[in-house]
């Protein structure tokens, strides 16, 4: 009963340790339109990537929220697409590019 | 043609340039070929050890001797196929690569430093309970080397597992 315990405690120690480092649990979801200004201009992964300075799955992981980037990434890449990067990057999830061409042309 | 061009056109032939810093080599997540490694490092060494005391035949012994001298070039060749962790293939990391470098080390260093306490408190009372220590050169020797395999491997395991999986365009 007592190695149980102690075993049990061990396993939690170590679970929670692995928690810790391998997620990230303090900061919030970034959402971007990284692949939507991509395909607008029709640049690849790699041409953005060695336009921003990163590697090519860098902007992969970017592209499928699997990584945040630093202020500075983040504006370089709003730089090289040449908007505001509030346009590129946003704490609420983007409206679907679908939605927002029906409420056009639903104003016009 | 000279010695050295020969040599360089075996190595090209061979194709052996993938294991020099400028080969261009595919990177993925190892998620379980390190956990072998491991594996076979503690087996081959016990295999070792355990003939080396007359425990086991001597074949047994040459065989953990291979299964342990092989998971030690294995884990010496694996990094250069698992996720980056140092500058190579021509380019520097990146800052996501950087990041996952530390968090990677960060993670199978408390890991190493909490193996290797754990071992140094066991080999302080084994002798009291007339457990299996190291004795010889030759058993603290491979310990040694076994240690280096496992700082070799912890840090691409932990990258490899904190890593989402790359799709089939990224894994270049």
């Amino acid at each position: 009963m007592g190695s149980r315990c102690v075993t049990a405690r061990i396993t939690v120690i170590l679970v929670t340790v692995c928690c810790v480092y391998t997620t990230d649990c303090y900061t919030s979801a970034v959402f971007n339109r990284i692949a939507l200004m991509r395909a607008d201009r029709g640049i690849s992964r790699r041409d953005l990537a060695g336009a921003v300075g990163v590697n090519p799955q860098t902007i992969g992981y970017l592209e499928r929220g699997d990584y945040k980037p630093s202020l500075e990434l983040a504006m370089r890449i709003a730089g090289h697409f040449g908007v505001p990067v509030e346009m590129i990057f946003s704490f609420s999830p983007f409206e679907p590019v679908a939605r927002t061409l029906m409420r056009g042309k639903e104003a016009a | 043609m000279g010695l050295l061009a020969r040599l360089d056109r075996f190595v090209h032939a061979a194709r052996l340039d993938v294991l020099t810093p400028y080969g261009r080599r595919r990177r993925r997540n190892l998620r379980w070929l390190p956990l072998v490694v491991i594996a076979a490092i503690a087996i081959g060494y016990g295999l070792q050890a355990g003939a080396a005391r007359g425990g086991l035949s001597w074949q047994t012994g040459v065989a953990g001797g291979l299964v342990f001298y092989a998971a030690f070039l294995a884990a010496n060749v694996m990094p250069l196929f698992g996720p980056r962790m140092s500058p190579s293939d021509g380019r520097m990391l990146d800052e996501r690569e950087a990041l996952l470098r530390a968090r990677a080390a960060s993670l199978s260093g408390t890991a190493f430093t909490i193996l290797v306490v754990t071992g140094c408190f066991y080999f302080a009372i084994a002798s009291t309970f007339d457990a299996w220590v190291p004795q010889g050169p030759l058993e603290w020797a491979c310990l040694g080397v076994g240690l280096q395999a496992y700082a070799l491997v912890l840090p691409m395991l932990a990258a490899s597992w904190m890593q989402p999986a790359l799709d089939e365009e990224e894994a270049v």
